[in-house]
């Protein structure tokens, strides 16, 4: 249910921010969770009279190590969803209206339904990771589970990491929760560390302005150019008679897009 | 001097009725205060290809856009088969079978050249897929034969199949420009549109790639109209059976190949006033204002 309620609000605001640009939606986005955390959020009905709300975790999940099984199950199987659906007509798709608007609408692609299918799709699954967190810390008081700007240190977290994998997803889930455990539970007096961690996060996405696609894609494009210079590029990239004749993109730059698609 | 012809096409029969495929009517395009486009009207036959040709700033680019729909002119009409299309929009006149290619390829840099032909498959044949697939499990099924025998036969055309499964971004500016006249064909068009798409190519590839654009509009199962804009005067003119010039926004000629190479007009918009009284009937060869 959580789910279907984020997709709805995400298909509305991809919906309102369709002739916007990138930075411009990401505004609209915090705008909106700011309007829903300070407006929604605080009703009498979302707060229970200042009790919280409690949102039972399954039987088969109510201990908390049951409950970790049951999360990384979802997580593998929006993993593989994903995978999947890169590879769909509607991934394809995406992936045309994010590189070339024009190339997408003269190809018979609507730009507005891919960006309006891309924010339902993206917030269902922030939705049902909403109520794997609701009942993570259950019983909860939304406006203090859910705050926008706590929001931002885990997008920072994910940027930092890479944003278009789900192994980069994986590994910022867990370096936003282990470092946090281990000083809290074996380093107690180290208490200006814990504090310090979100201005580590946010150094990281600061270094995404210079490796845009996350420190995990970056590592991985170095490696593979790494590998490549000792291995020639594969022989089914080979151009045909007309690009014989013609202008060759960089080499460099040739090698590392080809090693990560053959990768 | 005559106007565009309207001949039978090579190939495939003729259409219901005796419509143009694609025409632009008295199209006028104003960005602010400049005048890019003023009447100007333009036809191209079906199973023909017409070239559009002119020197920088001429206006071929902007008419190409108007003529696909990414840009509104601010009067006259488009016409497709005879039917008014001036405010369908890119999409809907791509679902009726206009494809177009870019004179800065707009490819789609996450994709390989096979995916790129695959999604414009099915934008074309089957639309309700692009957003059905998130959710049908049937889309994990091998794609139906159709769709294998259209996009190899194209790859196969284009002489694609050794870079199928390269991603684009990984090509040379001559192999970028096959993916994207593969891409406009996979949907079976009845228009093409081509911007420039020697432009950056050496003679030997260019002649290469006009055998392969005669090739398609005289093989192709359908009648297939083309539209090409090209600063290689001397291609368009051995390609085209009709050719359109604009000069400052204004079409100064139109007619056959031959017609154009004795055209004083043309000759004085590409080799100024004094060269064109010589008349020799040789093509211009260069897109530059005199």
């Amino acid at each position: 249910m959580g789910g279907l309620v984020a997709a709805a609000m995400g298909a509305l605001v991809g919906f309102l921010s369709i002739r916007l640009g990138d930075l411009y939606v990401a505004l609209v986005t915090l705008t909106f969770g700011l309007l829903m955390e300070n407006l929604v959020f605080t009703l009498p009905s979302f707060v229970n009279q200042g009790l919280g709300l409690t949102l039972n975790r399954p039987d088969f999940a109510s201990s908390n190590l049951r409950f970790d099984y049951l999360c990384l199950a979802v997580f593998v199987v929006f993993a593989l969803f994903i995978v999947n659906f890169r590879r769909s007509t509607t991934g394809l798709a995406l992936n045309a209206a994010r590189w070339s608007e024009a190339g997408a609408r003269t190809s018979g692609i609507s730009v507005v339904q891919m960006k309006v299918v891309a924010g339902s799709i993206a917030a269902f699954i922030a939705g049902i990771g909403g109520a794997l967190l609701a009942m993570a810390q259950s019983p909860f008081v939304p406006s203090q589970t859910f705050v926008t700007f706590e929001g931002l240190i885990w997008l920072a977290v994910l940027v930092t990491i890479g944003v278009r994998s789900n192994a980069a997803a994986l590994i910022a889930g867990i370096g936003f929760v282990f470092p946090n455990a281990l000083l809290q539970n074996y380093l107690p007096s180290w208490t200006w560390a814990s504090t310090a961690i979100p201005v580590f996060f946010g150094l990281g996405a600061i270094s995404a302005a210079k490796y845009p696609d996350g420190a995990l894609a970056e590592n991985s494009r170095r490696l593979r150019q790494l590998v490549l210079r000792f291995r020639p590029v594969p022989t089914d990239v080979t151009a045909p008679e007309i690009a014989d004749r013609t202008v060759v993109a960089e080499p460099s730059e040739a090698r590392s897009v080809v090693a990560e698609r053959v990768s | 001097m005559t106007t565009a012809t309207t001949a039978a096409p090579a190939s495939g029969g003729t259409p219901a009725n005796d419509a143009p495929a694609l025409a632009a009517l008295g199209v006028t395009v104003r960005f602010g205060g400049l005048l890019a486009l003023s009447d100007v009207s333009l036809e191209v036959a079906p199973g023909r290809i017409a070239g559009l040709v002119g020197p920088n700033g001429a206006g071929k680019s902007t008419l190409l856009a108007v003529l696909s729909g990414l840009l509104r002119s601010n009067a006259g009409h488009v016409e497709l088969f005879g039917e008014d299309v001036t405010k369908a929009s890119a999409r809907r006149r791509a679902q009726r079978g206009v494809a177009r290619t870019f004179q800065q390829p707009e490819i789609f840099q996450g994709l390989t050249v096979r995916e790129h032909l695959v999604l414009a498959y099915r934008a074309r044949t089957d639309p309700a897929r692009l957003w059905r697939d998130m959710l049908d499990p049937r889309s994990l099924l091998p794609p139906p034969p159709e769709e294998n025998e259209r996009v190899d036969g194209l790859l196969e055309l284009l002489r694609l199949t050794r870079v199928a499964k390269a991603p684009v971004a990984a090509l040379p500016l001559g192999v970028v420009r096959l993916v994207e006249v593969g891409r406009a064909l996979a949907g079976d068009p009845q228009v093409l549109l081509l911007d420039e798409p020697l432009s950056g190519l050496d003679m030997h590839a260019s002649e290469k790639l006009c055998e392969v654009f005669r090739q398609i509009v005289d093989e192709n199962h359908r009648p297939l109209s083309v539209i090409i804009v090209e600063h290689d005067v001397a291609a368009v003119l051995s390609l085209s059976d009709t050719v359109f010039v604009l000069d400052f926004g204004e079409r100064i000629a139109a007619g056959t190949p031959e017609e154009i190479r004795r055209d004083a007009a043309v000759q004085a918009a590409y080799l100024g006033d004094t060269e064109s009284t010589t008349g020799d009937g040789t093509a211009p060869t260069a897109g530059t204002r005199p």
